[in-house]
This record gives C-alpha cells, sequence and structure tokens, in this order.
C-alpha cells in the first residue's frame, strides 16, 4: 500500500508544489523579481493585510467557540443530545462553500432577513449595510470554519477529566483559577493545533470573501485569480501563491514544534 | 470518550476528499484517433453550451459530418490557451464568444489566428462590416446599459452621464468589476465624450479615475458575474448602475422594476475565434461561415440565450417581444458605442494596474 499512496504524492501534492516555486523564482525576470512585482502593489499589500487580520480574527472566534461546543459535547449526559450536537456542528460542514455564502447573503442583504426582522422590531430605521463588508466575510469563514475546529480541538477536549476541576476547587482554588490553572494548560495542545489548523485553510479562501466580501475586500487568493484569469500575470501569481503556502507552512510548523505532531494529527484525524 | 459517531466522520472526510477532487482540471481532448475531422470548442457552461451545441453545432455536424465536442471553460480561454501553447499542445480549436478586450489580447500574444482573406471576403458577404474582424467574427452581443431601480429612487437618470452624476440622481451604484475599459469608456462617455468618438478616443486615465472615484463612493457594491449583476439589484444595495442588458432585462422578468437605459451605453460584442495551433484551421473556419451563413439558426441561438448576433437577417426569426431587448436590435444599437480595444492592447499593464489599485487598494 505505501508504494501506490506514495506515488500519487509525489506525482499530485510533491511535483505541483515543487514546480509552482520552481516557476516563482524563475519565470519572468526570474529570482525575487516577481516577488518584488508581489509587494511593490498597493492592491495585493492590502490583500495580504486583509487575509492575515481577518483570518487571525476567524481563528479567535473559532478556537473560543469551538472550545464552549467541545465542552458542551464532552459534558452532554444524553447521547441523543450529544448526537444532536454533532449533528448541528456537522451539518454546515457538509453544505458547499457556495451554498453557506449565498445563505448568508441572503440574511445580509439590504432587504434580507436581518435587516427586516430589526426594522419591525424598530431596531433600526435604515436598513443596515451588512453585506460585501469585512463582517459579513469573518462571519462567514468562521461558519465554515467552526466544524474544523472543534473537529481538531475535540481528541484533548474529551479526554480532560471533569475530576481535575473538582480536586483544585476542593484545594480552595476559585472557579477562574482552576479553569486557567488546571483546564487550560491540559487543553491548550487541542486548542494550539485548532487554532494553526483554522488559521492556515482561512488564508487560502476564495469563494466566501468574493460572494460575501465584494470586489473591495480581496483576499490573497482573489488577487492570485486577478493574476491568472484577468491580467494573464502567472509569474506574480506564483509567487504569491509560494507566499501563502509558505505563511500556512511557518505556522503549522511553529505549532507542531509547540504541540507535538500528535495533537495536530488528533485534531485531523478526529 | 466523546468522538463523533463514526458514520458522521466517515461523511465528514468523504466531504472532505469530494472538496478536493473537485478541483480537478477540465477534461482534455484531442483530434479524431481515426483520422477523421474532430473540432473542440471551448464554451462558457450551460446554459451556453447547451445553446451552442442544440442550435449551431448539431445542425452543423449533420451538414458537414464533423465530429464536435465543446468543452467549458468559463472566462479561462485566454489564461488556458496561454498554457497550452507555452506546452505545445492546443486542445481548442474554436472559442466561443470570447470577451471582446480578452480576443484583442489573445490576437496580439498570438493565440488565436488570424483571418484568412478569402474567409473574411465570404464573410463580408453575410455580416456588417464591424462584425468581421481580422480575429474573428462578433457573436453573443450584449449592451452595457444603465439600470434603475424605478422603485427604489426618484428619478431615473436617461443616459450614462446621468449615471455618474450623483448629486443630481443620488442612490448607491454598481458596476462591473473584472473590466476596467468598460468602466473607464463609461466615464469618459459621461466626462462628454461621445459614443462616434469612442472607438478612436484615447482615455484620459486621470481625468477618468477621477469620475470612477466618485461613482466609487456611492458604490452599493461591484458586480463580478452576471449572477452577481442580478443579485446586487434584488438584493437592495444598489439601486441604480451599470448591467448587462440581458440581465437588466431578466431583472424586469423576475419582478425588480428596472428602468433599461441604452442612451449612450457600450455595444460589447464577443467573438467566434480560432486557435493559433488548431490542428484543423480549415474545418474550424469552416464552423465559422456556417454560423455566419445560417441565420435562422443564429435566431435560435439568440433567443435561447436573450444575446444578440449580428446577422440582421436574423432578426426576421426573433419574436418582436425578445428583439427589442437585443443590442444589435437597430434602435438599440444607434444608442451605443464601441470601445477602443487597440487603445486598451497597447496599455493593457498601466490600466490594469491602475484598476486593481483604484480597486482593491
Amino acid at each position: 500500500m505505501v508504494a501506490p499512496v506514495a506515488v500519487v504524492g509525489a506525482l499530485f501534492i510533491v511535483y505541483p508544489l515543487v514546480k509552482l516555486t520552481m516557476d516563482a523564482f524563475t519565470q519572468g525576470d526570474g529570482g525575487f523579481s516577481n516577488f518584488a512585482a508581489v509587494f511593490e502593489s498597493a492592491a495585493i499589500r492590502n490583500s495580504l493585510v486583509n487575509t492575515i487580520v481577518m483570518s487571525l480574527v476567524v481563528t479567535v472566534l473559532c478556537v473560543v467557540m469551538g472550545a464552549s461546543i467541545s465542552w458542551s459535547i464532552a459534558r452532554a449526559r444524553s447521547a441523543a443530545f450529544k448526537a444532536l450536537l454533532w449533528a448541528a456542528l456537522l451539518l454546515p460542514f457538509w453544505m458547499g462553500v457556495v451554498v453557506k455564502a449565498y445563505a448568508w447573503s441572503i440574511i445580509f442583504a439590504k432587504n434580507g432577513i436581518l435587516n427586516s426582522v430589526l426594522d419591525q422590531a424598530g431596531v433600526i430605521d435604515e436598513p443596515m449595510t451588512l453585506l460585501y463588508t469585512r463582517l459579513a466575510v469573518v462571519v462567514g469563514m468562521t461558519y465554515t470554519m467552526l466544524p474544523y475546529a472543534v473537529l481538531a480541538m475535540n481528541p484533548t477536549m474529551s479526554r480532560f477529566e471533569p475530576e481535575f476541576l473538582n480536586s483544585a476547587r476542593s484545594l480552595g482554588s476559585s472557579r477562574t483559577a482552576a479553569m486557567v490553572r488546571v483546564w487550560l494548560p491540559i487543553v491548550a495542545p487541542g486548542l494550539i493545533a485548532a487554532a494553526a489548523i483554522v488559521f492556515a485553510i482561512s488564508i487560502g479562501f476564495y469563494v466566501t470573501p468574493v460572494l460575501l466580501g465584494g470586489a473591495e475586500t480581496p483576499f490573497m487568493a482573489t488577487m492570485i485569480g486577478d493574476d491568472i484569469f484577468a491580467f494573464f500575470n502567472y509569474p506574480r501569481a506564483a509567487a504569491s501563491s509560494v507566499l501563502l503556502l509558505v505563511l500556512a507552512l511557518v505556522v503549522l510548523g511553529t505549532a507542531l514544534k509547540a504541540v507535538g505532531s500528535k495533537a495536530l494529527k488528533g485534531g485531523i484525524a478526529g | 470518550m466523546t468522538h463523533p459517531p463514526r458514520k458522521l466522520l466517515a461523511a465528514a472526510a468523504c466531504a472532505l476528499a469530494l472538496t478536493a477532487s473537485a478541483c480537478g482540471s477540465d477534461t482534455d481532448s484531442g483530434s479524431g484517433s481515426d483520422g477523421s475531422v474532430k473540432l473542440t470548442i471551448a464554451s462558457w457552461g450551460d446554459p451556453f453550451t447547451s445553446a451552442t451545441r442544440e442550435h449551431l453545432v448539431k445542425p452543423f455536424t449533420e451538414e458537414t459530418g464533423y465530429e464536435v465536442d465543446i468543452v467549458d471553460a468559463p472566462g479561462k480561454f485566454v489564461a488556458n490557451l496561454e498554457a497550452q501553447t507555452q506546452a505545445n499542445n492546443v486542445e481548442w480549436d474554436l472559442l466561443d464568444s470570447t470577451s471582446g478586450p480578452d480576443a484583442y489580447i489573445a490576437h496580439d500574444r498570438g493565440l488565436i489566428a488570424t483571418m484568412p482573406d478569402d474567409v473574411k471576403e465570404r464573410l463580408l458577404e453575410e455580416l456588417p462590416e464591424d462584425a468581421v474582424t481580422d480575429f474573428g467574427i462578433s457573436w453573443s452581443v450584449l449592451g452595457y446599459v444603465g439600470a434603475c431601480n424605478a422603485e427604489a429612487v426618484d428619478t431615473c437618470p436617461t443616459d450614462t452621464a446621468g449615471l455618474f452624476d450623483t448629486e443630481e440622481f443620488p442612490g448607491s451604484r454598481t458596476s462591473i468589476s473584472t473590466s476596467p475599459l468598460v468602466n473607464l469608456s463609461m466615464a469618459e462617455i459621461a466626462n462628454g465624450v461621445t459614443i462616434d468618438e469612442l472607438p478612436t478616443h484615447e482615455i484620459d486615465l486621470d481625468r477618468a479615475f477621477e469620475t470612477l472615484t466618485e461613482f466609487q463612493d456611492a458604490s452599493g457594491a461591484w458586480w463580478s458575474s452576471g449572477d452577481q449583476n442580478l443579485q446586487v439589484f434584488e438584493s437592495g444595495e444598489a439601486e441604480l448602475g451599470i448591467s448587462y442588458s440581458g440581465r437588466a432585462y431578466g431583472l424586469i422578468d423576475s419582478g425588480t422594476p428596472v428602468e433599461v437605459i441604452w442612451q449612450d451605453g457600450l455595444y460589447n460584442p464577443g467573438f467566434w475565434n480560432v486557435t493559433e495551433g488548431s490542428d484543423n484551421p480549415d474545418e474550424a473556419w469552416e464552423f465559422v461561415e456556417w454560423i455566419a451563413s445560417h441565420p435562422e439558426n443564429a435566431a435560435a441561438w439568440a433567443e435561447a440565450l436573450g444575446y444578440s448576433v449580428p446577422n440582421p437577417e436574423s432578426f426576421d426569426f426573433i419574436d418582436e417581444k425578445t428583439a427589442k431587448t437585443l443590442a444589435d436590435f437597430p434602435e438599440n444599437r444607434e444608442k451605443l458605442g464601441l470601445m477602443n480595444y487597440a487603445w486598451y492592447v497597447e496599455n493593457y499593464e498601466e490600466v490594469n494596474k491602475r484598476w486593481q489599485e483604484f480597486l482593491r487598494g
């Protein structure tokens, strides 16, 4: 079984990545010139900042919300309730990313559900602009990435024994101190693994920022798409792609070093 | 231990695997293995591909016996052709409705073939002069027109200048985000360039971008596809702005009360092209001549999609209600200007750079 897997991996993963990296350094004027072109463009710089900042926000939201969901699942007594929580979490996971984005665009539209509910409740006088904003992108991405976060932290979270908290409390610790000094150190590897996975996937988002963020809040992937399909500037697209790849690898590598491969693998394998 | 039920996880893993494999590349196809002629057309996906297959390819194959394949590569003609040319393996013979700017760029880069003189002569007998270029015939013509939601604003403008006049006609604006030439040309019309001057007018970039910046300040959203064109009007993000003509009428059909403003809009032809490096260039040009000389088939194609076709005789076969929505309908055609593609090809890099900084910077 190992040989075919290695061949497939080499053919469809290693070769394209090596070729991409070589293209980034050899096409056009070669060397670092394509990377210089990436950073010379104010539009790409803007999209890089956009990508990183919004992915960070999504990561924080996913880890915080994921931890509470994961905790609830671990602590749920009834099997039916547990199954319901998993189903609620994984349903959006199975929906296409385009379907999810369109669902949010219906909710966020000027004459959409959210605005009309708030209007009828008398909360707002004028419909708010929600669609084609950074907020819409963050919500849409968080919705997409939350299942990944929970799946990634679930192994560590479910191994945490609630008895530890009781022990800490009975030894005189406050509830907060018990969470920070007992719970957090034990589940930290799971949280870090979840954060790394969510961030690494988030920086590659394309469809959600296009459909919910519109033309003026581009992600790096949007700019790479521009370069390939609109401006036919393949060398610069290759350089931008390598940049994203390196960023994702650095984040995953750092996380791997911090928590060990077990936590990351546990996250991916569930 | 609290793991999700095994079945759920398996399904989740499957969903991941599907996502990955869905990124696979387009299927390729070469010429007929038994020596028979086989043409491959690159098209835009349904409903486009179906209309081309049903109304053009099928009757053509019945008449000539040539086998014709259609592959979908929406918006990727030039990028894919460039890759195919670099790899010395051009898989396509014909391009169905290449966008205007892309066709001029592709010809400039030697990706599509120059039309042989004898073919050109014969085509000019069938089609109006401005429908026949050095590299193909115009096809699937659209207008870039104004669309204005009459319910959302007090008064709708009646021409392009009004669309750009945000003081006289307040309201959230929209336009296409993927075509700098369209926006710059429209802005120049608003600045006083007439549609007769437009085809040879050299756009004053500083002035045009200044006009576009004012337009952007009033922008509710930019659209990048026909579906989004509809969506921004239907969802209320945009009250007036620049729209594909076909989509503007689509809005009316689906209940959004828009006024369609043809005056000083843009005539936007797509093109049938033959690729440079096609294995069967003669047969490919034969196909182009066939569709130019079959106005009834062209009419059926136009009716199916709501895109216009250049053969005037086609309008004898199109019902009047549809005809009035098409860019080649004489009353509409006279209100539209042609863009200066030659200028765009020459200034391609600077224009795109400034456009990207303007929109995304």
